[in-house]
């Protein structure tokens, strides 16, 4: 079906008419989002009474717009308290955080907002416009592509969440080894499991992110009393208006950044099983690849704050394009979705589009329009957000740990996954005080499990012979640009260090 | 220090032996992981012990570049300024404590007062606020993750007297409501 002008004023008017169910749906997305455990497919699950019981195209847009507002949400801990809510938003501890810890917490959180928002904003545009080609994205990329994607992510992790590659390396192969725990996708034979029933189906990610990230971080926070440095709480003190505003001026005067990196998410949403994470990875390399000051990266720059939050932003449009278009939903929230849509007779596929092309395109109209609420409603909220970061950290610990350990037992409902979420966070604090970085940790789990299924599906295919990584152009070029991302940053800094000898020449 | 002779500035040797303590748990869990899947059939084995001897592989790395490292001079073994001065050890070695208390103690107290329990002796003790303060903190909180937690979202956290004493008004709200 063509897409006019008219019929897309028709769809964003329908959208807008649901505004109080956006704002009910953005809010609580942006609470569950910013709570490690309450993913939007937990949230969708439990909400399931509502969602099945009115219309479908509100319960659509009631969970799209829960969705796209778990996305931004997410950011909001990783700023602040260096604690990601989801997967996705790892990549922003990197910078985000230490824009807190020296008082730019406001700046910091309007930066991840602003992106999130344009982002999100220019992909589900491009999505309504590009659906079905990129769709076809999904058709280029088999079992053995996905193996080179995954490793493509653990290395590029590796090489950018720590200042030293070889532990970064180790970091993200031990999170592998862990990803590896459970029953063999064959015969079901349990593999490192110490004997626990409870690990059989695998190490559950929600206990290893809150491990690794809440907890451990609270035990870092008690050794000091307050998150910030001495000039960053003064700042902090003094900070108005004026700093949100900043926030704005630098993320839009950065457009072309926000653009770039969201496409980045958009593209690797549209992959089945990529995510978020690795697209905000991906996003933060590029990123730094590319900027004339890569060696301020990891320090607080405000262009690595932007980019893995436009990218996450740009997975939420992305992961619902194959769920669409070949009923191959992209994410675990898609998934849910997927049930959701089923159970209220939509049949999706490529028939959906002239069928009921109200509801294909209509999902992007929704996102529109909840970035657009969004914005308005969580903007100014972001001087009050950032006070966080002046309780004590004596107050802020407990209270932390408290809840995520309560998020560690819901999705499963064992108490045995709040031990497993201790043991894990004893990890993340040795980690985190020896210089290995516990993103590459929990980046490794994450992908460890769909690293397995790929390259068992791969071999299975081929008869076990491993030539078969090898046997496709796009595995090729996929394999040619992780060795180049492998050696760019060595020509990269050779080059900018024979740059800085021959202007240092040129100065004497 | 910086090392002065030769009129060149040697930077001071770098800390290692506690980022041995990562390495060490990552060796110890491979081993345990290759031993645990030694008896399975070559499917159910292959991406674990491939990721196994790549791990293998880098730790080996890691120890060559140490063992290079210490007799170049270039680092030293120490454990001096890893870990926290003393008030620090006794915040966090509490902190472990509740966290181990709760998760033994919440399946009979249930969600809300596990939470303020775990709060308020937090509260007392690490934030060393007075005890009215306290209870107020961790009595808002306890309820603010009830009504969100509980009563909206409809977890299944585990249930206590608090939890089974609310249970017929927060159903009937439900019902009410139209959430039932």
């Amino acid at each position: 079906m063509e897409i006019t002008l008219p019929f897309l004023g028709d769809l964003v008017a329908t959208a807008f008419s649901y505004w109080w169910l956006i704002l009910i749906a953005t809010t609580i997305g942006i609470t569950i989002g910013a709570i490690p455990g309450f993913g939007a497919q937990n949230t969708i699950i439990m909400l399931l009474p509502f969602t099945l019981a009115v219309e479908i195209d509100m319960a659509l847009t009631f969970m799209v717009a829960l969705y796209v507002a778990s996305h931004m949400g997410s950011g909001i801990p990783a700023v602040l308290l260096n604690i990601p809510g989801t997967g996705g938003a790892a990549a922003t501890t990197i910078d985000g955080y230490p824009m807190a810890k020296k008082g730019k917490a406001q700046q910091a959180l309007v930066l991840t907002f602003v992106a999130s928002t344009v982002g999100g904003t220019i992909t589900a545009t491009l999505a309504l416009f590009l659906l079905p080609y990129l769709s076809r994205v999904a058709y280029y990329l088999h079992s053995v592509e996905m193996v080179v994607i995954m490793l493509f992510g653990i290395i590029l992790i590796a090489l950018i969440a720590a200042k030293d590659t070889l532990k970064g390396l180790i970091a993200g192969f031990f999170g592998l080894l862990i990803g590896a725990i459970g029953t063999d996708h064959i015969y079901s034979t349990p593999r490192g499991t110490f004997g626990f029933l409870e690990l059989y189906d695998g190490m559950p990610l929600i206990p290893a992110l809150i491990g690794l990230f809440a907890i451990s971080e609270a035990l870092v926070m008690l050794e000091k009393t307050s998150v910030l440095s001495e000039g960053g709480r003064a700042r902090m003190l003094n900070s108005g208006w004026s700093e949100s505003l900043e926030g704005i001026r630098m993320a839009l005067a950065r457009w072309w950044h926000i653009v770039w990196t969201s496409i980045i998410g958009l593209v690797i949403g549209a992959v089945p099983g990529a995510g978020a994470s690795i697209a905000a990875f991906v996003a933060y390399q590029q990123s730094r690849l590319f900027s004339k000051t890569p060696e301020a990266y990891g320090t607080g720059h405000p262009e690595a704050v932007m980019a893995p939050e436009a990218a996450n932003n740009g997975v939420g449009s992305g992961s619902l394009i194959p769920l669409l278009v070949i009923g191959v939903p992209g994410g675990s929230t898609a998934a849910v979705m997927l049930v959701v849509l089923t159970y209220h007779g939509v049949q999706l596929g490529p028939q959906l589009f002239t069928t009921r092309p109200e509801l294909a395109y209509g999902v992007f109209a929704t996102m529109l329009v909840s970035y657009l609420l969004m914005l308005f409603t969580i903007l100014p909220l972001t001087r009050y957000l950032s006070r966080i970061v002046l309780i004590s950290t004596t107050v802020l610990a407990p209270v932390i740990v408290v809840f995520t350990l309560v998020g560690a037992f819901a999705p499963r409902a064992y108490v045995f996954d709040m031990g497993l979420a201790l043991v894990m966070g004893i990890i993340g604090f040795v980690a985190r005080k020896t210089g290995y970085h516990v993103v590459a940790i929990l980046i490794g789990i994450i992908l460890g499990p769909i690293l397995e299924a790929n390259f068992m599906r791969a071999m299975r295919i081929s008869g076990n012979d491993a030539t078969v990584f090898f046997s496709s152009p796009v595995a090729i070029g996929l394999w040619a640009m992780l060795a180049f991302s492998l050696v760019a940053p060595f020509i990269m800094s050779r080059l900018r260090r024979g740059n800085g000898q021959d202007e240092e020449g040129r100065q004497a | 220090m910086a090392d002065q002779r030769h009129g060149t500035e040697r930077p001071a040797p770098e800390q290692t032996g506690p980022d041995w303590i990562i390495p060490a748990i990552a060796a110890a869990f491979a081993v345990y992981y290759v031993i645990s899947i030694s008896a399975l059939r070559w499917e159910a084995m292959i991406s674990g012990l491939f990721v196994a001897i790549v791990l293998g592989v880098l730790l080996a790395l890691f120890g060559l570049r140490t063992v290079l490292r210490l007799r170049d001079g270039r680092a030293r073994v120490s454990f001096e300024g890893t870990f926290t001065g003393r008030d620090g050890l006794v915040r966090q070695a509490l902190l472990l404590v509740y966290i181990v208390a709760f998760i033994n103690m919440v399946s009979v107290l249930g969600f809300t007062l596990g939470v303020f329990s775990f709060l308020f002796a937090s509260l007392l003790t690490i934030a060393r606020l007075p005890w009215t303060r306290a209870a107020l903190i961790s009595g808002i909180a306890a309820l603010t993750g009830y009504v969100l937690f509980i009563v909206a979202l409809r977890t299944q956290f585990p249930s206590g007297p608090f939890e089974t004493l609310l249970k017929p008004a927060v159903d009937a709200f439900r019902v009410a409501v139209g959430l039932a």
